[in-house]
């Protein structure tokens, strides 16, 4: 070979690659945005990583678990002050992870010792993932979950179930929910049914873990409420105030007393007829808003 | 023919001189990592094991065509073994051909041999084999088109320049190629038109290695280890470019090498 | 710079010279800017018959290897071209019919004798094949069947040599090319490589090598040539060279002392007592019967006179020794040198 058709087959090949380079920069994905240019810290990330933005999307997803695995959640003054641009980090570097997003709605909105309590922090999060991932139901359901459940906008929440449940590939059933949170505003079967599932999905342990935390707090609390509610019932027919649950089943009232969630027991009040926890397992139990309990009654109202 | 029986002894060169010993570690690596994520279950252990196992088949093979390549001629040269080559029927290209192919089917076993054990670790992770597995694939593909263009870079440079000096250039071509796209966002922020000309100008003259990252592709998605891979064109475009840069640079390397004194 | 790709010499010249070099030069550049220049070959002009022995001699640094390599292609000339079997070094295919023993031969480490032998063998076009008992067959001629599955890492320095040696024929070369190929053999194998070339060139093959071992370049060659600071000092037929050098005569007389003879100094080059004898040496022509003639009036009496022919040797060290007598004996051997 002469040196002319060297440099022949050089100009031929520097052509052709010129023209590829033309291709894959007429996709859009692919070309720079100019005013990121170094600005924001995942961008610098990003191209730090040599094309290996994923691993280190990785790495700061692991960070996370490790920083939130690391606090004490039996302090109730816990804060949560590097989840938010931890999880957004992970999230720049690879916008695919769906996980990331759905730990961050739940961690980043549950109040405090559990997460951040910050609910903006957590739709925003939401927002970013339902944006990148445009085949993901699971992202406009958790936004429906929030408004569901921290934001207690029942209008919300049904909107953004349903949204959910015209996804490709959504269950059925999400477009009943999206119904019963609209007709039912603070219903604690729909709550119960919205954890169940989360629990039953979770591959996260400490996703996982909370949500059985919920479940059992939204059983003891349905435990207490039916309870009260048959002791009224009581008082209204009999006209006095029951002595004891043993009163009460053998009138046939109640056909047993369950035990609680966490092992204890129900104890009633004999002065007042209100219901509690025994002493030990009281202090799990965490407050719920009162909607819960007037619709609860309501319906055993009807019955 | 000859050029094959280059290629081959370089090929029995690299196996000899342990360099596929690197995949010891990178077994060690990717079976460890299984194993503690399927321990700590944290999800996603599947992308992780993925992309662990991704920057390896990229960064040794990096390291292989880098420190490799830069020696593949110039060993035969300082160790005078080339005397017995140019003194036979051989053109010099078709020696400078051998040697770049021989290599490349070094890198080609390597890689192939990582993919393999990427595939054991996700079969691990997973519990059995899943066809989706193979979408990672395709990234694999670029990464290997990416070691390809790095192999003739050293390639080209040793054929002019010292050892040291070629793995300088090489490696610092290879981190800016990544970094290539800044050129083209310079030229547009900058005001002079010089300036903008010679940005646009650094732009296409300089490896794009952008064009091969894998981190727009590999990534696995989601509980069912459904992996996304990337757009054909980008893929055949990736591959055109990479494909013709590599010509570009033998053309150059043969066209030096042809005049060059071997001690 | 020529080109020599592109150069002359596509076809065959009516004569059939084997091996043609004009005005090949070499300039080393070396220095960190390449400034310096060092003249390693200055416009050899040569040219090997077919079928001929050649003798490459010359002092450390001459320059041999240097043509060697040009002729190789390892280096590429600073100008001139050279030829072999009637076609430009440029074209690959040529040397197919080429074998070449590099000065210190060294190898692929990492192969064993018997696969280097395959792999070169195969390089130069040896057919498939005819590869494998043609490999047999050369590692048993240079003794080295044993070692055949040994890695040459492990080689001698002489095992490396043979190798070198075996690999250089393993296409049945016409033309060979060695370069110092009597360094680090053994006696046997000095020998053995002696009767190699000798039966090689029976067979046709034309050799042209360099060696510093005289006595063996003088059993061998039937040409020589003499480099001496990158030029050529003399080239020619070593029969003729050697008759030509020839112009002393050798007479030994016994019955005188030296210092009877002493008058005699004008006249012989030479005049050593061995006992009771003298040994004179006279330049042909000159005043041999003024010799005898003293001799005898001194009562002494000649015991013989025989010409003297001298050895390669002393052909070198005449020409290297006084390097400004030699333009006029390359003039009249009828060779150019510069
Ligand atoms: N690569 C090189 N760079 C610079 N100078 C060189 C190089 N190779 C050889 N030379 C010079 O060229 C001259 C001729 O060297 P060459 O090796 O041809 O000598 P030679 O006749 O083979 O000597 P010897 O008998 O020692 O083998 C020497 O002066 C040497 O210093
Ligand atoms: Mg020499």
């Amino acid at each position: 070979m002469k040196a002319l058709h060297l440099g022949i087959l050089a100009a031929a090949c520097a052509l052709g690659a010129f023209q590829c380079q033309r291709v894959l920069d007429s996709r859009s994905s692919r070309t720079p945005k100019e005013e990121i240019l170094y600005l924001s810290d995942p961008e610098i990330i990003r191209r730090a990583s040599l094309g290996h933005a994923s691993l280190l999307a990785d790495f700061y997803w692991l960070r996370t678990i490790q920083y939130y695995g690391s606090k004490d959640r039996s302090r109730p003054d816990q804060q949560y002050d590097l989840l938010d641009p931890l999880l957004k980090l992970a999230v720049s570097l690879d916008s695919q992870m769906i996980l990331v997003y759905r730990f961050g709605a739940i961690f980043l909105s549950e109040p405090p010792p559990i997460g951040a309590g910050n609910v903006p922090a957590a739709l925003a999060l939401l927002d970013e993932g339902i944006r990148k991932n445009p085949e993901a139901w699971v992202l406009p359901y958790d936004k429906g979950f929030v408004y569901y459940w921290q934001n207690k906008d029942y209008r919300k929440a049904a909107e953004w179930f349903f949204q959910a449940s015209r996804y490709a590939g959504a269950p059925n059933e999400l477009a009943l929910l999206a119904e019963s949170a609209m007709n039912r505003q603070g219903d604690l079967e729909t709550a119960q049914q919205l954890w169940q599932q989360r629990y039953e999905e979770a591959t996260n342990e400490k996703v996982k873990l909370n949500a059985k935390k919920n479940l059992q707090n939204l059983r003891a609390h349905r435990d207490k409420w039916t309870l009260e509610w048959v002791v009224n019932y009581f008082v209204r027919r009999e006209k006095h105030l029951p002595a004891s649950w043993e009163e009460l089943i053998q009138k046939g009232w109640l056909k047993e007393v369950p035990m609680n969630p966490w092992g204890g027991t129900y104890i009633l009040d004999p002065q007042n007829g209100s219901v509690g926890l025994d002493e030990a397992t009281a202090a799990r139990l965490s407050p719920l808003p009162d909607d819960y309990r007037k619709n609860l009654w309501q319906r055993l109202d009807q019955r | 023919m000859k050029v094959l029986w280059i290629a081959g002894n370089t090929f029995r060169e690299n196996i000899r001189d342990k360099v596929l010993y690197n995949l010891v570690t990178v077994a060690f690596l990717l079976v460890g990592g299984a194993l503690l994520l399927g321990e700590l279950s944290i999800g996603y252990e599947m992308k992780i094991i993925i992309d662990i196992g991704m920057a390896s088949v990229s960064l040794t093979g990096v390291l292989i065509a880098v420190f490799i390549g830069i020696s593949l001629v110039q060993k035969e040269i300082e160790k005078r073994t080339i005397y017995n080559i140019v003194s036979k029927p051989v053109s010099r290209h078709q020696f400078l051909l051998g040697k770049f192919l021989g290599l490349l089917f070094t890198l080609a076993v390597n890689v192939s041999l990582m993919v393999m054990a990427i595939f054991a670790a996700l079969i691990y992770l997973n519990g059995r084999w899943d066809w989706s597995f193979l979408n990672i694939l395709p990234a694999t593909l670029l990464i290997f088109m990416e070691l390809v263009l790095v192999t003739a870079l050293s390639l080209f440079f040793s054929s002019f320049s010292t050892p040291v000096l070629s793995a300088v250039f090489t490696l610092s071509l290879w981190v800016a190629g990544h970094f290539n796209n800044d050129f083209l966002s310079f030229a547009k922020l900058s005001k002079s038109p010089v300036a903008e000309f010679t940005c646009r100008l650094l732009y296409y003259l300089l490896p794009n290695f952008s064009n091969f990252d894998s981190n727009a592709a590999p990534t696995a998605i989601q509980q069912a280890g459904y992996l996304q891979t990337p757009e054909p064109v980008v893929l055949l475009a990736a591959f055109a470019y990479g494909s013709l840069y590599t010509v570009l640079l033998l053309a150059a390397a043969a066209g030096i090498f042809e005049r060059r004194d071997f001690k | 710079m020529l080109n020599l790709q592109e150069g002359a010499g596509e076809c065959n010249q009516a004569m059939a010279a084997v091996i043609e070099t004009i005005g090949l030069s070499k300039t080393y550049r070396t220095g960190f800017w390449k400034r310096k220049k060092g003249k390693a070959l200055e416009s050899l002009t040569l040219s090997v018959e077919e079928g001929e022995v050649f003798g490459f001699l010359g002092p450390n640094g001459a320059g041999k290897t240097t043509t060697l390599k040009l002729l190789m292609r390892i280096i590429r000339p600073t100008s001139g071209e050279a030829s072999i079997l009637g076609y430009s070094i440029g074209h690959p295919h040529v040397y197919s019919q080429v074998g070449y023993l590099p000065e210190q031969p060294y190898f692929y480490d990492y192969l064993t004798a018997e696969e280097l032998l395959s792999y070169l063998g195969r390089l130069s076009g040896v057919p498939s094949k005819h590869l494998a008992s043609r490999v047999t067959d050369l590692l048993k001629r240079a003794g080295l069947f044993e070692a055949r599955s040994l890695q040459l890492r492990k080689f001698s320095k002489g095992m490396l040599q043979r190798i070198g040696l075996a690999q250089a024929v393993i296409n049945d070369p016409k033309v060979l090319f060695l370069d110092e190929p009597f360094s680090g053999l053994d006696p046997i194998g000095r020998r053995e490589l002696r009767e190699m070339i000798q039966q090689l060139n029976r067979q046709g093959v034309t050799i042209f090598f360099s060696s510093h071992i005289l006595s063996d370049l003088e059993s061998l060659c039937n040409r020589y040539a003499i480099l001496h600071q990158g030029r050529l000092l003399d080239s020619g037929k070593l029969e003729e060279a050697l008759d030509r050098e020839s112009q002393t005569i050798e007479v030994v007389a016994g019955g005188v002392r030296k210092e009877e003879a002493l008058c005699l100094e004008d006249l012989v080059q030479d005049m050593t007592q061995i006992g009771d004898r003298v040994r004179f040496l006279v330049p042909r022509e000159a005043g041999l019967t003024r010799i005898v003639e003293t001799v005898e009036r001194a009562g002494g009496k000649i015991l013989t006179i025989h010409p003297v022919r001298p050895s390669l040797e002393e052909v070198f060290f005449r020409r290297i020794r006084v390097p400004s007598a030699a333009p006029s004996a390359i003039s009249s051997a009828g060779m150019s040198g510069s």
